[in-house]
C-alpha cells in the first residue's frame, strides 16, 4: 500500500484524512489555552455577564434590605435596653426615696427612739443617770 | 473618531479598547506565535506579554496594533528561546499529577501524545503548520485562511490536505501508535 492511498482515504498507511483530522482537533482542544476568549462568540466570560449583573443588582439589593433589617434589629435591642434602663433607673429611685424617708423619718425620733429607758441614781447626792436600752444612730445630713 | 483610529492614536488611555482587542484578537494572535514556536504555554505567555507591553507603552502612538502585538510577541519569543537553549526544561503537566484526581497514567500518556504532535508539526514548513493552526485552533474556513494568506480557498484546502498527509507521515516515522 502506498503511503497516500487516495481511493481508501487513508494516508501515510495507517492514518487517514479523517483520522488526521480527528487526531488535530483533540489535539488542539488541548493545546489552546482555556483563558484564550473566541472572537465572536460568547464567549465564558460573557457567559458570565449575566451572573454579574444579577451580583451587581440584586444581591446588593438583598444587602441593602439585610442591612435595613440589622438597622430595625439594632434600634429595637436599643430601644428595649433603654426601657429596661428607665425601669431600673425608676426603682432605684424608688428604693432612694423610700430610703431617704426612712432616714427623714428615723431622724425626726429622739435618740432614745422607742427604746425603754430608766433613771438610775448614781452616787449619794442624788444624780440621776438615765439608761437606755438602746440609741438608733442615723447618718448626719 | 472611531474606536479603533482612537486605539491607534494614545494606548495608555485606552484600557476598554485594548480589552475588546484582546477578546478579538488573542486567540488569532495565540495560533501565530503557536505556529511559530509549537508551545502552547509559551505562545500565551507571548501573547500575555505583549498586551501587557501594550498597557505600559508610553512612547508613540501605535499605528497597527495588530501588527505592533505580532512583533513585540515575536521578539520575546525570540529573547525566550534565546534564554532558553542554555536552561533546562521541567516536566510540562508536572503539577496534575499531585492531588490525585487525575489518573497519572492517562496524564502522562496524554503529554507523551501531545508532546509528539507537537514536534511533528514543527517538522512542517511553515506554511503549512500555520494553514493547520489557523483551521483546528481557530476553527477559521478556507475563505477566512486564504484572506490572510493571500490565496484562494481551493488553495488552502489543498495545502490543508497536503499538511495532515505530511504531518501523518512524519508522525508514523517517529513511531506514532494511533489508538
Amino acid at each position: 500500500m502506498s503511503s497516500s492511498d487516495k481511493g481508501g482515504g487513508r494516508v501515510a498507511g495507517q492514518l487517514s484524512d479523517q483520522q488526521m483530522d480527528l487526531l488535530l482537533r483533540d489535539f488542539f482542544a488541548c493545546e489552546v489555552p482555556g483563558a484564550l476568549p473566541v472572537a465572536g462568540r460568547v464567549v465564558p466570560q460573557l457567559r458570565r455577564y449575566p451572573e454579574v449583573s444579577e451580583r451587581a443588582v440584586v444581591r446588593p439589593a438583598a444587602v441593602i434590605r439585610s442591612a435595613r433589617l440589622v438597622a430595625a434589629l439594632a434600634l429595637a435591642a436599643l430601644a428595649l435596653c433603654a426601657l429596661l434602663l428607665n425601669r431600673d433607673a425608676e426603682r432605684v429611685a424608688t428604693v432612694a426615696a423610700k430610703a431617704k424617708a426612712a432616714a427623714e423619718e428615723t431622724m425626726l425620733v429622739s435618740p432614745q427612739g422607742s427604746a425603754g429607758s430608766r433613771q438610775v441614781p448614781v452616787g449619794a447626792d442624788g444624780l440621776l443617770l438615765q439608761e437606755t436600752d438602746q440609741i438608733q444612730l442615723a447618718p448626719q445630713r | 473618531m472611531t474606536s479603533s483610529e482612537s486605539a491607534l492614536a494614545g494606548v495608555p488611555a485606552r484600557s476598554e479598547e485594548i480589552a475588546c482587542f484582546y477578546r478579538e484578537n488573542s486567540r488569532e494572535l495565540w495560533a501565530i506565535f503557536y505556529s511559530m514556536c509549537s508551545d502552547p504555554e509559551r505562545a500565551h505567555d507571548a501573547v500575555q506579554e505583549a498586551f501587557v507591553r501594550l498597557y505600559d507603552h508610553q512612547g508613540e502612538p501605535v499605528r497597527d496594533l495588530r501588527a505592533w502585538l505580532l512583533r513585540v510577541g515575536q521578539n520575546w519569543l525570540r529573547d525566550v528561546a534565546r534564554r532558553k537553549s542554555s536552561g533546562c526544561s521541567l516536566l510540562p503537566g508536572l503539577d496534575e499529577f499531585t492531588g490525585g484526581a487525575v489518573d497519572p497514567r492517562a496524564t502522562a500518556e496524554l503529554h507523551e501524545r501531545q508532546q509528539q504532535i507537537r514536534s511533528a508539526l514543527a517538522e512542517l514548513n511553515e506554511d503549512d503548520r500555520r494553514v493547520l493552526v489557523m483551521k483546528y485552533s481557530m476553527d477559521w474556513s478556507a475563505a477566512q485562511m486564504g484572506a490572510v494568506m493571500n490565496c484562494t480557498a481551493a488553495a488552502i484546502d489543498m495545502r490543508l490536505s497536503r499538511a495532515r498527509r505530511r504531518l501523518a507521515e512524519i508522525l508514523l516515522e517517529q513511531g506514532y501508535q494511533h489508538e
